[in-house]
């Protein structure tokens, strides 16, 4: 193991310019994946801490008195996605809306024209455009209920959004790992021809398959771990710089980011691998 | 019953894309301890048997035995382990020209998996024999062409070869450089090392009284 270590960083001190332009890449390659990572991250606990706010709201006809909206309200907290269930009455309506529009509001009506209504939560996993819809939608057709809202258009809104950050993400990742694992199969090309001589040399007086490629395969994975650990620092260095204006701002977790230097290792790893089977020698 | 022989070839024949004949049944035998000459002009297809017995290549038709075990039919994978018991001197002496000679022979040396401790015995060991340890440190480029041969042959010999195969070791150099390989290799086969050495040069090896293996456009004319 020894021998394949000195060999590989020995080959990469041999062409400094080579390591460094393809380290240099990596490390640009794993700050943007990291950098789309913690936007994503950003974006969900963002969109996570606005659905923790919606509610569905049923308003009730004039008709129903306190005791059959008490039954529909137990009705309501049946349905499963159904977390928990307040009745506003008429008068309770009428204090909130003087409470926000002045105690004048409303008075030269002789009646109080605001409907009851039951305040109904979701379950934490129901609270998506497709659950709050659904539920609003069965909510609306009880006896006594006149009409439901729920803030469907921006609700809709923020899971295409989402959805559209995430499906972005995924392809900016692929993009990446496929730029990631080409460039190390390029560098680790250029380094085998380089190294053809000591190839046959080793391959002439009997050396093992695997200790001439090794050197090949570490040399790959080190170019990995080297941009993917630089990557991170560049990636943290910029949130540290940027959270100051930003309270807030999410870094994404260590575990994510001791996840995206292991991949990078990989990715590594796997262009000298692709790098060495052109070759004929995997 | 006799010794079993280093080398055995029998009925050897060698052809590039079907029609061309490198070698034409050809056979011989080496025994141990034994220093024979390749010889034959360019061409003959001296450097196509070398190939052939070290594994580079497989034969058309025919066996290659060394040291007993079938080269002809021996899988890729276990080659390697054939390898380790030859010694090869490459015509062009293939050195790493970044590397010191010292750390040229330490390279076959790890990468044969000897342990750590043994490889810088080994390799003064091989340097003393060809008379080289005070360059140890130089580069191949900074030797004489004769020094560099003889630099290949430590190289080639450090892991003990069962046969030592030399490719045109004197080639390109002047008579005093290749007498003294020359006396270099019969002093290695001295300490027991069969050697089979091929050379076009026919001056060079007149006065020697090895047994003489001649190739004739891959042919053999002479065993």
């Amino acid at each position: 193991m020894a021998y394949v270590l000195t060999e590989a960083l020995q080959a990469m001190k041999r062409s400094k310019l080579t390591a460094l332009a393809t380290v240099g890449s990596l490390t640009v390659f794993m700050f943007l994946l990291g950098l789309f990572l913690a936007l994503q991250a950003n974006l969900s606990a963002v969109a996570e801490g606005i659905r923790q706010r919606v509610q569905i709201e049923a308003f009730l006809a004039d008709g129903v008195g306190p005791q059959e909206a008490r039954e529909l309200a137990e009705k309501i907290t049946a349905l499963q996605p159904v977390a928990s269930v307040a009745y506003v009455d008429k008068d309770s309506a009428l204090a909130v809306f003087r409470e926000h529009f002045g105690g004048e509001a409303l008075q030269a009506l002789d009646r109080n024209p605001l409907p009851a209504s039951l305040k109904i939560e979701l379950g934490r996993e129901h609270r998506t455009f497709q659950g709050v819809e659904e539920t609003a939608h069965r909510i609306g057709e009880y006896a006594g209920v006149i009409e439901v809202e729920y803030g469907r258009r921006w609700l809709s809104r923020l899971d295409a959004l989402l959805s559209a950050v995430r499906l972005a993400t995924l392809a900016v990742s692929v993009i990446l790992a496929a730029c990631t694992v080409l460039l190390v199969a390029t560098t680790i090309r250029l380094a085998f021809h380089a190294r053809r001589q000591a190839v046959e040399i080793m391959h002439l007086v009997g050396a093992d398959r695997r200790l001439i490629t090794a050197p090949f395969l570490i040399e790959g994975a080190l170019y990995g771990l080297t941009g993917g650990i630089l990557g991170v620092v560049l990636l943290g260095a910029m949130f540290l710089g940027v959270s100051r204006f930003l309270a807030g701002l999410r870094f994404i977790p260590p575990s994510l980011m001791l996840g995206l230097v292991i991949l990078a290792m990989l990715l590594g790893g796997l262009g000298s691998l692709l790098s060495l089977r052109r070759t004929g020698w995997r | 019953m006799s010794e079993q022989p280093i080398l055995e070839i029998g009925g050897v024949s060698k052809t590039y894309d079907g029609k061309w004949a490198a070698l034409q049944e050809v056979g011989f035998r080496l025994d141990r301890g034994e220093f024979a000459l390749l010889v034959g002009p360019c061409g003959a297809g001296k450097t196509t048997l070398l190939r052939l017995i070290c594994g580079q290549e497989r034969p058309t038709s025919g066996f290659i035995r060394v040291a007993g075990r079938d080269v002809d039919s021996m899988k890729t994978s276990r080659l390697p382990e054939l390898r380790r018991r030859l010694g090869i001197v490459f015509q062009d002496g293939k050195q790493l020209a970044d590397r010191t000679i010292f750390e040229n022979i330490a390279f076959v040396l790890r990468a044969t998996g000897t342990r750590k401790k043994d490889i810088t015995k080994r390799a003064v060991n091989a340097l003393n024999l060809v008379g080289l340890a005070h360059k140890s440190r130089c580069l191949p480029g900074q030797l004489s062409g004769g020094e560099q041969r003889k630099a290949a042959i430590a190289r080639a010999i450090v892991n003990k070869p069962v046969l030592l195969l030399a490719d045109e070791p004197t080639g390109n150099l002047d008579p005093g450089a290749s007498q003294e390989i020359l006396d270099l290799l019969t002093r290695i086969n001295r300490f027991g090392t069969t050697i089979l050495l091929a050379t076009h040069d026919t001056n060079l090896i007149r006065e020697l009284p090895h047994r003489r293996i001649e190739l004739t456009a891959g042919r053999l004319s002479r065993g």
